[in-house]
């Protein structure tokens, strides 16, 4: 009986064990995921605060 | 932080990291799904903050691009094939759409194919993939871009066919590896024929290179081959067709776009990466890329490569809105979608809106992404389902996903604010300067997106829900990339405009006419405008006006039919008693009856072909040869036979003649 106790509780601690690392897995990935955003938005205003550089455009009149 | 140099100069780490990723998860490391899970997206991440500080680096001192680095591959006595890494300003802007997508796509397949048994070899293949894109992005000449191009195109075979063991997903990866393969190899004519009409030009430069400091680029020897009457215009028209080839099937252009749709075949994540952003994309990227293939020798418009672009987008862009208009599956709607925007890129490339295509692969590349994505979140909700028949009001039980739908609907539709409406204008403006009729067709177009997309919208999300499964929302590692990709579905579209600029009284608010220095429009076309390029900012308040109005009506048209009416409204269609309208539906819902004809080509003319070509050379030509050959030599065998009998009787008497003969001749000869 105590035996099968043990066995019990061991099979629980494991599916415990999977579940936190399971959970853990999505939080770094959501956090990695949040970061990447910032990311994109710092680099996107860094982007539109840029000084338009002055460059000669020649347009093709042919078609 | 790293110099610029060191970044730019480092940059094969960022192509190699994904690939070691992919080779280690194959080799061993698939045992342990976390480890590969890990390696995968921490090689992607890597990436993804390189470009990130390159970018960076780029703006600060753009003195340091263009830069290249190339090795020796392939030596020949005629000519050697260089392998190398490209950086400028063009690569920088992919290399940021690539690892960023693939980076959230990478972290959306942890939560989707969390219990899938093929977990491990789901993120070798897409490291693998992401590697050979990469490479794609930073291939320094023409040989290296088809290398990487077949590599990106083994990958998409894969993943296609990821769950093989399911019928449809084995027999569409097959089909777009034989359409793919079709076009490759006019691909690689294209290549050759430019080869061996230039290859006494090139010298010791880089084969087929996109940038040589010297001149000795693509469109510096096309000039100077020309010049030197290696390579006449007709020429270079048909290497320009040829090479296009490889471009149309990649990006699923009419008449190689077959197997576009059946791809979503494969796992949602593959088709949002892949069939959406970045490899269906390498195709407008390659016509970006090598540029000076389809203008006229001397480097100008108005060749006839650039027409056969426009006149290919443009039937592409109008044929697949009007077959997404009928469809039921979520995917494929988005699927005929992204065929039809890269219609769209096709055309902004082709009337010389080099920027604006160019802008437009960016701001698809998210908004589409995201779409897919939003349509893996429903199919996983719904336990499968991939029917919007089936579907309705799902706005209740996933509002984070129908929000980020929504926010891709109206950025794909061109709703005014959204990033798709700034490319897109750019595209039609350009369009409507090249010839007024092909901008209505454009026009027309956006009319049709808006309605098949907000068609879809309405069928999915609003409503009541028609199926019988029990919808939820997805955990947040599958709808935060959404969120994440949400943000430039809306906001990247502002980097390719400037206020500042429009001016809604000109015929043509944002043109340059070319007759004095002016500032860029915008920012995005600052940064990939190189000097050279034929470049076209058309951005037209009048024309921006109309292709609102257009996608208004279309979204007020969906509202009307499929808010209020459902799903009925379709069987009432396909059922209607007017001949034209039933035919009309029917060949809209039948994709034109491209599979069809197809088919009917494959076994009424090229197997009957194939058959003739068979007989004639294979059993009246060689197998003749061969039977004749047999049949002289056992002829001859006969013949021996008699002489050679194995009597020793006869040979005496043989030799005895011959003895005999040879001394009367002797005899009779002698004085």
């Amino acid at each position: 009986m105590s035996s099968k106790h043990d066995s019990h509780d061991s099979k629980h601690e494991s599916a415990d064990h999977i579940i936190d690392e399971k959970s853990f897995q999505d939080k770094a990935l959501s956090a990695l995921a949040v970061l990447s955003l910032l990311a994109l938005l710092i680099l996107g205003f860094y982007w539109q605060s840029l000084p338009l550089p002055a460059v000669q455009i020649h347009e093709e009149a042919e078609k | 932080m790293p110099s610029g140099q060191f970044l730019v100069e480092n940059i094969g780490y960022v192509i190699a990291a994904p690939f070691l990723a992919g080779m280690l998860i194959i080799l061993g490391l698939w045992r342990s799904k976390t480890t590969a899970m890990v390696l995968s997206i921490g090689s992607i991440t890597f990436g993804f903050l390189y470009s990130i500080f390159l970018f960076y680096a780029i703006t600060q001192e753009p003195k340091l691009v263009p830069w290249q680095f190339n090795v020796n591959w392939l030596a020949t006595s005629d000519f050697h094939l260089s392998m190398g890494l490209l950086v400028d300003n063009l690569a920088a802007v992919m290399l940021l759409v690539v690892t960023t997508v693939s980076l959230l796509v990478q972290i959306y397949s942890h939560g989707y194919m969390r219990d899938d048994p093929g977990y491990s070899r789901f993120y070798a293949y897409l490291s693998l993939f992401t590697g050979s894109m990469l490479g794609l992005v930073v291939a320094t000449n023409l040989f290296e871009t088809y290398f990487f191009w077949e590599l990106v195109g083994v990958c998409s075979y894969f993943l296609i066919g990821f769950w093989w063991n399911k019928a449809l997903a084995a027999e569409a990866a097959l089909k777009a590896f034989f359409v793919n393969r079709i076009g490759d190899c006019g691909f690689l004519i294209g290549i050759l024929l430019l080869l061996a009409a230039t290859k006494d030009v090139w010298g010791s430069h880089v084969l087929l290179g996109y940038f040589d400091p010297n001149g000795f680029d693509l469109g510096g020897v096309i000039q100077k081959a020309h010049a030197a009457g290696l390579l006449p215009a007709g020429l270079l028209t048909l290497a320009a067709c040829f090479t296009l080839l490889g471009p149309m099937a990649k990006s699923a252009q009419f008449p190689l776009h077959v197997w576009l749709p059946d791809a979503m075949e494969g796992p949602t994540p593959i088709s949002a990466l892949i069939h959406a952003a970045t490899m269906v994309a390498a195709g407008v990227y390659l016509v970006a890329r090598a540029y000076p293939i389809w203008l006229t020798p001397d480097g100008h418009t108005g060749s006839v490569g650039l027409v056969v672009i426009t006149v290919i987008g443009a039937i592409t862009a109008f044929m697949a809105a009007t077959i997404a208009l009928s469809q039921f599956d979520i995917k494929r709607i988005l699927a005929w979608s992204t065929v039809s925007q890269l219609g769209y890129m096709f055309v902004g490339l082709g009337t010389g809106a080099f920027s604006g295509g160019i802008f437009h692969l960016f701001n698809h590349a998210f908004f589409k992404a995201m779409l897919f994505l939003c349509s893996g979140a429903v199919i996983h909700g719904l336990h499968g389902e991939q029917d919007i028949r089936k579907m309705g009001g799902l706005k209740k039980y996933m509002p984070i996903t129908a929000y980020c739908c929504l926010i891709g609907t109206l950025s794909i539709s061109g709703c005014p604010g959204f990033s798709g409406f700034f490319s897109k204008d750019d595209i039609i403006s350009s369009a409507c300067h090249y010839n007024i009729w092909l901008g209505a067709l454009m026009i027309f177009t956006a009319f049709l997106t808006a309605f098949y997309m907000f068609r879809l919208y309405f069928m999915t999300f609003e409503n009541e829900y028609r199926g019988d499964a029990h919808p939820h929302e997805s955990p947040p590692v599958v709808w935060l990339p959404l969120v994440v990709l949400a943000f430039p579905s809306v906001l990247s579209g502002y980097l390719g405009f400037n206020w500042e600029s429009l001016n809604f009284t000109s015929s043509y608010g944002l043109r340059f006419d070319g007759s004095e220095a002016a500032p860029l429009a915008n920012q995005f076309a600052a940064f990939i405008y190189d000097g050279k390029t034929p470049h076209f900012e058309g951005m037209n308040g009048l024309v921006m006006l109309i292709s609102t109005t257009a996608a208004a009506l279309g979204f007020a048209l969906a509202w009307k039919v499929y808010k209020t009416h459902t799903v009925h409204v379709n069987t009432d269609i396909a059922t209607s008693k007017q001949p034209l309208i039933a035919f009309l539906y029917d060949f809209s819902f039948n994709k034109w009856k491209f599979d069809e004809l197809y088919l009917w080509l494959v076994n009424k003319v090229f197997l009957p072909a194939f058959d003739f070509v068979w007989q004639l050379i294979d059993i009246h030509i060689v197998d003749k040869f061969v039977n004749l050959t047999g049949t002289a030599t056992m002829a001859i065998g006969t013949l021996m036979r008699l002489i050679q009998n194995g009597r020793g009787q006869y040979y005496a008497m043989v030799i005895f003649a011959w003895v005999a003969g040879l001394t009367i001749v002797a005899y009779l000869l002698s004085p």
